[in-house]
């Protein structure tokens, strides 16, 4: 292993509109190391590696690979020099084949007609040495997400990367995907190449990683190995202080009442556009209680059905078979309601944030606090201005959203400051069920334990609270019951006392049909 | 017209291909420039600046192919215009392209105006300063037979042009299919964040693919003025520019759709200039002159609604 | 010391100086055609303000760009690009045409008055609600179906005054002159316009006035305005929060529509008393410029009508007193203006963020506040 890092970031600063995200903010990686790099949100993590990638220039500071200085102006130089990165929001051009998405932006050799022949032979050949499952003819609609960030790989290692940086890569994966990606930087490594791991998943890291770097408002504030260091002792570094989140030792006391929501034999086909000339299911056979003072979670890998539930019961999907029942009243696929009707039912549902549905970024808070609600109550004129205004300022005293300007515009607000918005105003119109999905998705420690005080809240009020999440820990905080969702069918139920999170693992990969 | 006569069928081809001409180079361009992710609303002002341009310089100094050249020149001056507001200034697309048929539309009545004083026209252009029609060599007797009419009215003896249009058609479906510039025009509409992730410039290729729609409205309007027309007139362009836009759509930004597309609105257009003054079914009513001048808007808006929302529109057209 | 600009300073002041390149590059043009600027820009300001017929002029054709104004800014803020003012004002003055021929002498002027909105509000409407409702329910593109629906409507004014409501009088394709019961009163005819010079500046000034601030309310104080704006900005979130996005479109597109129809009350009714081909000459296309530069704010846009109407005015007076121009050159500038003003808005915004920020140096924050 060499001395000279194989990629260096010094003394980088960069701000945005007056704000300063980076400040002299220096890293150092290793060649053939597997480097980890945590910190809050807006703490400046991806800031820095975009500037690393040419995405962003910074104001101050410069970029050194294998020692020399290099001037980065876009992706094209990073990609020269032998950096490759992996987003999290992986972006494919769906209708063409695997190939042709690795080819795509390689210098053109002939402007009018090329073969990628040659491409293809090497690809096959890496493909191979890195254990890669599929077919490079396969078209990127078809593949998974795990699939479609081992092309991303793929693609990295076919432009000769010697630094490889990964965004968030374990977000969306399970247990199973996980295990294979590390196996996957460990082969990596014995290549000689170094991988930039930028994640909250501070256990994970801890594990993998031989150094990790912790990003403190825009600072690198210190590069630590695990070996060294306890996780605790790492979150600490990162947040500044100890946060305990709610065991579900609190949750024990609260009696839960009748049910509030029945769902019975529900199934969901696919929508048509489909090219499959049999109608699949995206939900199939569910069924479902859920009482009041419940905490009930949907787990399961990304499109199994849980995130297609809640659509359901919130009224922003049909359904094709089967029945809800909900505030003494039944609806089958015929008579569904929709989701302002859902709303007047006592539905509330706070969306996952990346949608980008729960607020309108240009309406100020005050206006994007009306969204949703008050349909009924007003005609012309019926924005009293005043008692939004006061009522705006309450809600953002109690949910500790800064900075206090309720007239900004609600972009302008940090990404978890918006989130609590939206969970104010939902909580707000005091639903008999709540459903949320991905509830702190973006929201830092501190928040995240505010969120769920008011979860423990509502909880207690006897409000039926129905969630939809990824993280596991937040499943095992929160949930008094998970449901557990596997290609559009519930394959188990766990009650608190089974929430072991290894078991949920198991089930989560291994699809048993046990209780 | 007599709807028996076979021949006279065919002679409404052969005009339907004239009349499809310069829509077919205007939407052509539009779908280079909406491919890549840009909306074109400023076909029609780039067809009638470059008809202008056209008539004005063979009026000038004589010589037709150089007035090719300057319509096509001017179109793609316009076409810079359009992608310095949109892409470099990230501008509100629609709205450049407004400003671009208002400016045109202007700028023509004025330059006209002043260059030749005639309210706005150029003089009319004689025989010897238009663009040559193509006659198809072949031993084919001119005779009143199907087969002679089908290869002299349809398929030979239309304008240079028109077979350059036809040409271009083919050439782009190449281009999108095989070429791996095309790919890129095609990944900055569809997704321009994987094409700058890639390593590709999504600003230069946009650029590119606005600057050659450009040239292609340039033909367009040197067809109308110097090719079809004879000489250039206040506002030649009526709504044609828009018109190109609808069979964009009604084609799926797909050179063979937009090919149909067009030549479906060349028929309809030919049709209704075929029943002017004619009876409606014996009864005595003639269709006013009016609704015969109405008719290409109003299906063009009845071939939109059909049209329900457009699954086929490259994915990023108009989103920065 | 620390200078702080109120934050709609930068917005205004760029958009003084857009105006201002627009104007430059009309001179620009003037002078590749042999005219002296100095001169013709003399001409125009003292033909807009010089005297009480030309601020007549000025505010009547105001009276018309306020109404294509509010139109084209009414439908932005849904999201929704109305070209199609110049085809719904025709309608309205049809609308106001029927009436008056029909109703002329034979109703008390009041009456009359109400009926004559009523009408053109209706036609305006109608000829939006096509493309709106197509817009809404079909996804055809807002923009070209309502330029089609212009063509149509010209087409349409030409078939009635040859064929339905011509003149047996005149030989001119024009209806006959209505009853002047029917007739607007002008401006110069009321009690405190006495001194006034003789211009078509009528009633209708004031209705346009009382639309704006209409308008400014109902965007920003009623439950429509609402949605229409949360429609506008995300339509996805719109959708999510319940508000029925199609309706909102057609009633938008239908109000936007009326709106632009009013031309007719100032053209037809105030004016020339019989409708006439081509009455509405380009005005729709005016009012987009007008709400660029009016940034789309009713109150605002009372502004932007007034430099309009000046300009208009103006460019006909040039046009009288110049040989080889003709009314191309307002007709150009405000291409410019559309350009300059619109598409390329930001050009400059950050050379004049950085010159107000001059005096802001002292002040700059930590980037927390």
């Amino acid at each position: 292993m060499t001395l000279v890092p194989a990629l260096e970031l010094v003394n980088i600063s960069k701000h945005f509109a007056g704000n300063l995200a980076l400040h002299n903010a220096s890293l150092s990686v290793a060649a053939g190391s597997i480097h980890g790099i945590v910190g809050e949100n807006g703490a400046g993590k991806s800031t820095l590696m975009q500037i690393a990638y040419g995405l962003e220039q910074p104001d101050s500071g410069w970029i050194k690979f294998d020692g020399a200085v290099i001037a980065v102006d876009g992706p094209k130089a990073a990609i020269d020099h032998g950096l490759g990165m992996l987003h999290q929001k992986v972006s494919w051009l769906e209708q063409l084949s695997v190939l042709e998405n690795i080819v795509l932006g390689q210098p053109i050799d002939s402007y009018v007609y090329q073969t990628n022949r040659v491409a293809e032979q090497e690809l096959q050949h890496l493909s191979r040495e890195f254990g890669f499952k599929f077919s490079l003819n396969q078209i990127m609609a078809d593949l998974s997400y795990s699939q479609r960030q081992q092309v991303d790989i793929l693609r990295a290692l076919y432009r000769g990367v010697r630094v490889l940086i990964l965004d968030e890569p374990m977000a969306l994966l399970s247990a199973a995907e996980s295990q294979h990606l590390f196996k996957l930087f460990v082969l990596l490594k014995t290549q000689g190449i170094s991988v930039v791991v930028v994640s909250h998943k501070l256990v994970a890291l801890h594990h993998i990683c031989d150094v990790i770097s912790v990003i403190k408002q825009g600072e690198v504030i210190k590069s630590i190995e695990p070996k060294d260091v306890s996780v605790a002792q790492i979150t600490k570094l990162v947040v500044g202080h100890e946060v305990t989140i709610p065991q579900i030792i609190d949750k024990s006391d609260v009696v839960t009442g009748q049910s509030v929501l029945t769902v019975t034999k529900l199934n969901r086909y696919r929508s048509q556009l489909s090219k499959a000339a049999v109608p699949s299911l995206l939900l199939k056979d569910i069924d479902l209680t859920i009482n009041s003072g419940q905490i009930v979670a949907l787990v399961g890998l990304p499109g199994a059905g849980q995130s297609e539930l809640l659509d359901v019961i919130a009224g922003r999907s049909s359904f094709d078979q089967g029945q809800i029942s909900f505030a003494g009243r039944k609806f089958d696929a015929s008579t569904a309601y929709n989701i302002s009707q859902a709303r007047e039912l006592g539905i509330g549902y706070v969306p996952n944030s990346v949608l980008g549905l729960g607020l309108i970024s240009e309406f100020s808070l005050v206006e994007s606090l009306m969204l949703g609600c008050c349909s009924k109550k007003w005609f012309w004129s019926g924005l009293s201005r005043n008692s939004n205004l006061n009522h705006c300022t309450k809600l953002m005293t109690q949910w500790d959203i800064r900075p206090h300007k309720p007239k900004m515009k609600s972009g302008y607000f940090s990404a978890g400051n918006q989130q609590k918005m939206v969970l104010a105003r939902e909580i707000n119109q005091q639903p008999q069920l709540l459903l949320l999905n991905q509830p702190t998705h973006g929201v830092d420690v501190a928040g995240i334990a505010l969120i769920y005080r008011q979860l423990f809240e509502l909880r207690q009020r006897g409000t039926a609270i129905l969630l939809v999440s990824d993280d596991l820990d937040e499943v095992v905080s929160l949930a008094d019951l998970a449901v557990i969702f596997q290609q559009g069918r519930i394959v188990a139920l766990l009650d608190k006392s089974q929430l072991a999170k290894q078991k949920l693992r198991l089930l989560m990969t291994l699809g048993a049909n046990n209780e | 017209m007599d709807w028996t006569n076979l021949a006279q069928w065919l002679g409404l081809i052969d005009a339907s291909i004239r009349l499809a001409t310069p829509l077919l180079f205007a939407a052509l361009a539009g779908m280079l420039s909406e491919r890549s992710g840009i909306i074109d609303i400023g076909l029609e002002g780039k067809m009638l600046v470059s008809a202008f341009a056209a008539a004005a310089w063979v009026t000038s100094t004589g010589v037709v192919w150089q007035g090719v050249a300057i319509a096509m020149l001017a179109a793609m001056g316009l076409a810079l215009l359009h992608a310095f507001a949109c892409i470099t200034h990230r501008g509100d697309q629609v709205i450049s392209g407004i400003a671009i048929n208002m400016l045109a539309l202007a700028g023509t009545a004025i330059l006209g105006q002043y260059l030749f004083n005639l309210g706005g026209m150029t003089p009319v252009l004689a025989d010897g300063l238009r663009l040559a029609n193509l006659e198809f060599p072949g031993e084919v007797a001119r005779n009143d037979s199907v087969w002679s009419l089908a290869y002299w009215l349809v398929l030979s003896g239309h304008n240079v042009l028109v077979y350059v249009a036809f040409i271009s058609v083919i050439l782009l479906s190449v281009f999108f299919k095989f070429s791996p510039l095309g790919k890129q025009v095609f990944a900055a509409g569809e997704n321009p964040l994987a094409l700058s992730r890639a390593g590709g410039s999504v600003y230069l290729t946009r650029y590119g693919a606005v600057l050659a729609g450009g040239a292609l409205c340039g033909l367009a309007g040197a067809y109308l003025s110097i090719g079809h027309g004879a000489g250039f007139i206040n506002n030649m362009t009526v709504g044609k520019g828009f018109i190109a836009l609808a069979a964009l759509i009604f084609g799926r930004w797909r050179p063979s759709g937009v090919l149909l597309a067009c030549l479906l609105f060349g028929f309809l257009d030919a049709l209704s200039i075929r029943m002017q003054g004619i009876e409606l079914l014996n009864t005595g009513y003639i269709i006013p002159i009016q609704l015969i001048e109405m008719l290409p808007y109003i299906l063009t808006v009845i071939v939109l609604a059909g049209c329900i929302t457009n699954p086929a529109a490259p994915k990023a057209l108009g989103r920065q | 010391m620390n200078r702080d600009f109120p934050p709609w300073f930068n917005s205004f002041l760029l958009i003084v100086v857009n105006i201002g390149l627009a104007l430059i590059a009309g001179a620009v043009v003037l002078m590749a055609t042999d005219v002296d600027v100095g001169y013709a820009a003399k001409i125009l300001m003292f033909g807009a303000f010089g005297n009480s017929e030309g601020i007549g002029y000025t505010l009547f054709y105001a009276t018309n760009f306020m109404f294509t104004g509010l139109s084209v800014a009414l439908a932005w803020h849904a999201g929704l690009f109305n070209i199609g003012a110049e085809g719904q004002a025709t309608l309205g003055g049809i609308g106001v045409a029927v009436v008056c021929s029909t109703f002329g002498d034979s109703l008390p002027f009041g009456l009359l008055l109400v009926l004559t909105t009523i009408s053109a509000a209706l036609f305006g409407a109608l000829w939006a609600f096509i493309p709106g409702w197509l817009n809404a329910y079909r996804g055809s593109h807002i923009v070209i179906t309502t330029i089609m629906f212009n063509f149509i409507a010209s087409s349409l004014l030409v078939y009635l005054l040859v064929n339905v409501l011509k003149s047996p009088e005149q030989m001119a394709s024009v209806s006959s002159i209505f009853a002047e019961n029917s007739w607007l009163p002008y401006i110069h005819q009321l009690p405190f316009g006495q001194e006034l010079a003789a211009t078509p500046l009528n009633i209708s000034f004031f209705w346009a006035l009382l639309c704006c601030l209409l308008v400014h309310y109902y965007l920003h104080s009623s439950r429509f305005g609402y949605e229409a704006r949360a429609v506008g900005f995300s339509a996805k979130a719109a959708d999510f929060a319940g508000i029925n996005q199609g309706r909102v479109i057609v009633i938008t597109m239908m109000l936007s529509g009326a709106l632009a129809s009013f031309v007719g009350l100032n053209e037809i009714q105030g004016a020339s008393h019989q409708l006439k081909l081509e009455f509405v000459a380009g005005y729709g296309f005016a009012g987009i410029a007008v709400a660029i530069i009016g940034r789309n704010q009713p109150l605002a846009i009372i502004l932007s009508s007034i430099l309009f109407g000046a300009l208009y005015q103006g460019g006909s007076e040039l046009a009288f007193n110049i040989d080889h121009i003709g009314n191309d050159i307002v007709l150009l500038i405000q291409g410019l203006v559309i350009l300059f003003c619109g598409a390329l808005e930001w050009m400059l915004k950050p050379k004049i963020d950085r010159w107000l920020s001059r005096g802001k140096r002292q002040g700059v924050s930590n980037g927390l506040d």
